[in-house]
């Protein structure tokens, strides 16, 4: 990978304007800025919780810091970045996004040092308040470390424990029991699944984790990147792709789901008229607003096909790109934030569970949390959404739509996803 | 009968048989009626049910504009619930946080400073140079013409990956200078184009009486033409304007930085916020109006300009 | 935008400068290039050789960060095995011709009904409207009307009692699409056939009136013939137009980093799709632009070809 694209050579036939972006490239004193671009926009809540530490690092540390409220595609931006000298010192976002962005390429700054370093106000390493469970998303396969974690996901089923009791009190382990349940809702007239279709990630949560409950944690991602697709004959996929399917064939989804304009079908879940829904642990927090007064949430774990209920789980974290001109700076800040008190407020006030296991919960994320304590990790999508972004953009996730609108049968959706797989691995070089 | 126009293929109307004595024929009911969009026959009710359906997409399109301004003072409920009701209170917050807090006042003026700036530079440049390829006498006017109309038919997605490559070398990425001389060269071809075909439709008898006069050919182009092209140049100034209002796929790659974002990226980046801060559909009819109304007063003020500059000149 | 022809009206240019103006022309010569080399450089340096960089990118593979690999033309090959660019390909060219064809039959009769009514100048400049706003604004509304609980579906219901239309799931968002497209463009093209068709002097039409034409032969011999020319440059125009068609598309994505379904990408949503869109970008620059050298290259012929096609004697009058 050459490098030469950072030479900082400015060309003397270029315009006569200003460049504008002048982020002083002296990359010379590196202990006294950080520029900090971060995935959450300025309204959000963590990027007050963010700002109020950023604020505090800034007076106690004296480094000047620099903060851009980017919003998702922060990593995209960085990207761009990555060609200019305007690189940013700090950035955060789900940890497959950045693996994609700047693992592949060898852009990444390798953080096991920043393990090692002191949490200031507390005796203790950040190594050892970040429990061992969250390594297979933060580390990369050659055991380097990418990504520090503040926030950790839980994917599991929503629903509103106030109007179903019963459910709260015995809530379904297996794939039967929760069908079961799924039945009897139809049956009194409700609508059991929300689910926002035109978001193709949030089908797939389904699918995924299916064929995770019933290959085994890692089985879906050795199953799409099989050249010969041949994982697809197993039995056990058969079992959870018809399981999915059946959830279209009995209606179970409610009307709207295949052409709503999200979050339409989650705020009505939010507003009791669908029973379940299968997201993030940043459900109550998105949906709160516009949920239905009383709104209790609980949440239980994915029913189980066989021996696998680990909980599909995501984290969201810090990474440094290699480029960076303030690293240092960059570490200390991370280290400074993953102190309990500051950190905590990413539960208290954001309502979002974090990685440190000492920090107490918000009362909505009780359950997640519980799992999260008690169940094995695996990734959300088994880590296709974000290490075959291409394969499940363009093969994968229509065709699961269409699985799960009924538009193939399970036996079809695994002929045509074989095909699709060979084809495409076929077509990559 | 009117057998216009040698060289033409006028369809000269084929004869019946019958010699035209001046008399009409009667016209044969329906025939020919119900043909392509079902608007050709001379039948009234069909006619009528045209222009029911003119009235029926004019009624559409005020609804949607109506639509837009009475959702911004909507709470998100209200839209939802009730899509045409007249709200029980107005909710101008709409309006006062997308300015204030989703960034629009600053999107604005970074896009009036970029659409306005931007049109006026493109025809500092391009109002020269059609000048001179209009109305100079030189091998190369017509071939350089072309060459100019080329650049229309090139998208902005062929382009945009080597631009960025190339403006990231000069650190112009991330610059609203940057997207400045993007916007104003991307919009040369245009611009060029619409007035060399202007131009050439002046007279040339004053520019003429100009010069017997002892005028230099500058002097000649400021002081002559340039009034003269005067409702050309500024139409194509308007129309650049909005254009550059309305630019988007540009400014996503280009722009990085929230501050310097324009209102469609303004308007992209609350749409992707709604996701989670939750659904404030008020809001982001606030946010739509900003960006269409300043676009809609330019439109009601100067629609007879705008629509007069597309219909600039005549077929050949 | 626009679309000023070349014109031949106006007064007709001398032949040859008169005397007196000679050394005029002259001394006029000399401001050519001062005149026309900033818009040149400008062009060069930001469109054409851009262009060019497009094609040189095209036989590499790159991510925009590592060095550049060469592939010569295995993109190309490798576009024509990719299901979503056939896709997309096909979809480009359904919007050309399908929407193409309906915009024009549109706007046609739209032109021709809206010439006779009162008003006309009132509803031209309504039907013209959405040209003006913002793709990406014309994108949320249109999918926020058209959603399951949205606008059109209450309406529908409320009014006939029908059941809500899945109006925007995977089978049918893709007519959306071009309906929605029809409805932005219609404006703009009924204003310049208007323009054409009333240019027209009326003793046409009277004559064949009195010859016993009826509308629709007055449409095929009268009207089409001598508005042809505008006709042609505006479908050409069309043509261009479509190939750009982008933020329409790419707002149906929603309100999150994802791109909409590539069922309904088009040529310019497969090059941002393959490079920086969606969630999790794929960074294929080379592959891209090799599809966006490619889509040019195409339409090039295309247009050459419709300029052939549509070329008719000039007709003067």
């Amino acid at each position: 990978m050459s490098m030469g694209y950072r030479s900082r050579r400015r060309s003397a036939a270029a315009l006569m304007f200003a460049s504008a972006c002048s982020a002083d490239d002296s990359g010379g004193d590196s202990a006294k800025e950080l520029v900090y671009w971060s995935l959450w926009q300025e309204k959000e809540p963590q990027a007050k919780v963010l700002a109020k530490a950023l604020q505090d690092f800034e007076q106690e540390s004296g480094i000047k810091v620099k903060v851009e409220w980017q919003g998702r595609d922060n990593i995209t931006k960085l990207l761009a970045a990555l060609r200019t000298n305007d690189v940013p010192d700090l950035v955060d976002q789900q940890y497959f996004t950045i693996s994609n962005a700047i693992v592949k390429n060898n852009q990444y700054q390798d953080l096991s040092s920043v393990q090692e370093m002191e949490i200031p106000g507390e005796g203790t390493t950040v190594g050892q308040v970040i429990p061992e469970k969250y390594d297979q998303f933060t580390t990369t396969a050659d055991g380097a470390r990418f990504l520090i974690p503040y926030e950790v996901i839980g994917y599991s089923i929503w629903y509103n424990a106030k109007t179903l009791p019963d459910v709260a009190s015995s809530p379904p382990k297996t794939w039967q029991e929760f069908s079961a349940i799924l039945a009897k809702s139809k049956a009194a007239g409700r609508n059991p699944i929300a689910l926002d279709g035109d978001i193709a990630g949030y089908a797939e949560y389904w699918t995924a984790t299916a064929l995770v409950r019933a290959l085994g944690a890692g089985g879906f991602h050795k199953l799409v990147s099989d050249k010969q697709a041949s994982g697809w004959d197993d039995p056990n996929v058969r079992t959870a792709i018809s399981a999915i399917a059946d959830l279209a064939r009995q209606k179970y989804f409610i009307p709207g789901y295949d052409s709503s304009k999200f979050p339409a079908i989650q705020t009505k879940w939010a507003q009791n008229e669908a029973d379940f829904l299968f997201m993030g642990s940043w459900a109550p927090t998105e949906t709160g607003p516009l949920a239905a007064p009383g709104f209790e949430y609980r949440a239980f774990n994915f029913p189980t096909f066989g021996a696998d209920d680990s909980l599909p789980a995501s984290v969201i974290g810090f990474a440094i790109p290699k480029p960076a001109d303030h690293a240092e700076a960059a570490e200390q800040f991370i280290a400074y934030f993953l102190n309990k008190e500051r950190l905590s407020k990413i539960s208290s006030e954001a309502s979002n569970l974090t990685p440190r296991a000492d920090i107490e919960v918000p009362k909505q994320l009780a359950d997640v949390n519980a799992l999260l304590q008690e169940k094995s990790l695996s990734k959300i999508t088994d880590g296709v959404l974000g290490d075959f972004s291409d394969f499940d953009k363009k093969v994968f996730q229509p065709l699961n739509l269409k699985l799960m609108t009924g538009k193939v049968t399970p036996d079809e959706f695994i002929e045509q996803i074989a095909a699709g797989q060979r084809d495409f691995w076929a077509n990559q070089r | 009968m009117s057998s216009e126009n040698s060289g033409g293929r006028v369809g000269v109307l084929p004869r019946r048989g019958a010699s035209v004595t001046g008399k009409p024929r009667r016209n044969r009911p329906g025939a020919g009626g119900g043909r392509a969009a079902g608007l050709r026959a001379g039948g009234n009710p069909l006619r009528a049910l045209g222009r029911l359906l003119v009235w029926a997409f004019v009624a559409f399109n005020i609804l949607v504009f109506v639509f837009l301004i009475l959702s911004s003072v909507k709470t998100s409920q209200e839209i939802f619930q009730a899509p045409w009701g007249i709200p029980r209170s107005l909710h101008f917050e709409n309006w006062t946080n997308a300015w204030h807090e989703s960034g629009f006042a600053r999107a604005t003026l970074n896009t009036v400073g970029l659409a306005v700036g931007g049109s006026v530079c493109t025809l500092a440049v391009s109002a020269p140079a059609s000048y001179v390829l209009a109305r100079v006498r030189v091998v190369s006017a017509g071939p350089l013409t072309v060459f100019f109309v080329l650049g229309l038919g090139i998208p902005a997605q062929v382009t945009v990956i080597p631009l960025f490559e190339m403006m990231s070398r000069v650190d112009l990425v991330n610059s609203l200078v940057g997207l400045f001389i993007l916007y104003t060269a991307t919009h040369v071809p245009f611009t060029v184009f619409l007035l060399t075909g202007f131009m050439r439709s002046l007279p040339t008898e004053i520019e003429e009486a100009a010069a017997i006069d002892g005028a230099s050919p500058f002097r000649s182009f400021w002081q002559v033409m340039l009034p003269l092209a005067r409702s050309g140049l500024v139409t194509v100034l308007i129309l650049n304007v909005i254009s550059m209002w309305n630019e988007t796929l540009l400014g996503i790659v280009f722009l990085q930085s929230v501050d310097k974002y324009t209102l469609s990226l303004a308007l992209l980046n609350f749409l992707s916020s709604m996701q989670f801060s939750g659904a404030d559909y008020g809001g982001l009819f606030a946010g739509v109006c900003i960006l269409v109304l300043p676009m809609l007063a330019l439109y009601l003020w100067l629609w007879r300009r705008i629509i007069e500059g597309i219909t600039l000149g005549a077929g050949k | 935008m626009a679309l000023a022809t070349a014109t031949a009206r106006g007064p007709r240019r001398r032949r040859g400068p008169r005397a007196g103006t000679a050394a005029f022309e002259r001394s006029r010569r000399r401001l050519y290039l001062p005149f026309v080399v900033p818009a040149l450089l400008l062009h060069l340096a930001f469109v054409i050789g851009p262009t060019l960089a497009a094609l040189w990118i095209s036989f590499h593979e790159w991510d925009g960060v590592s060095g550049m690999q060469w592939r010569g033309l295995d993109n190309y090959s490798a576009l024509f095995d990719d299901p979503t660019f056939r896709t997309a390909l096909v979809n480009t060219f359904i919007i050309l011709v399908v929407a193409g064809a309906a915009i024009f039959i549109v706007s046609f009769g739209l032109t021709m009904l809206v010439r006779e009514m009162r008003g006309r100048s009132f509803i031209r400049s309504v039907l013209f409207f959405p040209h003006i706003v913002s793709a990406i604004v014309l994108s949320i509304v249109w999918g926020f009307i058209f959603q399951h609980n949205g606008v059109v579906n209450t309406f529908l219901n409320k009014v006939f009692g029908a059941e809500p239309i899945g109006w925007l799931n995977a089978d049918n968002l893709f007519r959306m699409i071009l309906i929605g497209t029809v409805w932005i463009s219609t404006g703009l093209y009924v204003t310049i056939i208007m323009a054409a068709v009333d240019r027209i002097p009326r003793y046409f039409y009277e004559d064949a009136l009195l010859a016993g034409a009826n509308s629709f032969q007055r449409l095929r011999y009268v009207t089409l013939p001598l508005s042809w020319d505008v006709i042609s440059v505006a479908a050409i125009f069309w043509t261009i137009s479509s190939l750009k068609i982008f933020e329409f598309i790419y707002a149906f994505g929603g309100t999150t980093n994802d791109l909409p379904p590539p069922s309904v990408w088009n040529s310019a949503l497969f090059v941002y799709g393959e490079s920086f869109g969606g969630r999790s970008p794929s960074y294929l620059f080379g592959y891209a632009s090799a599809s966006a050298i490619l889509m040019l290259a195409l339409f090039t012929v295309l247009i050459v070809a419709l300029r052939r096609v549509l070329r008719r004697d000039s007709i003067e009058f």
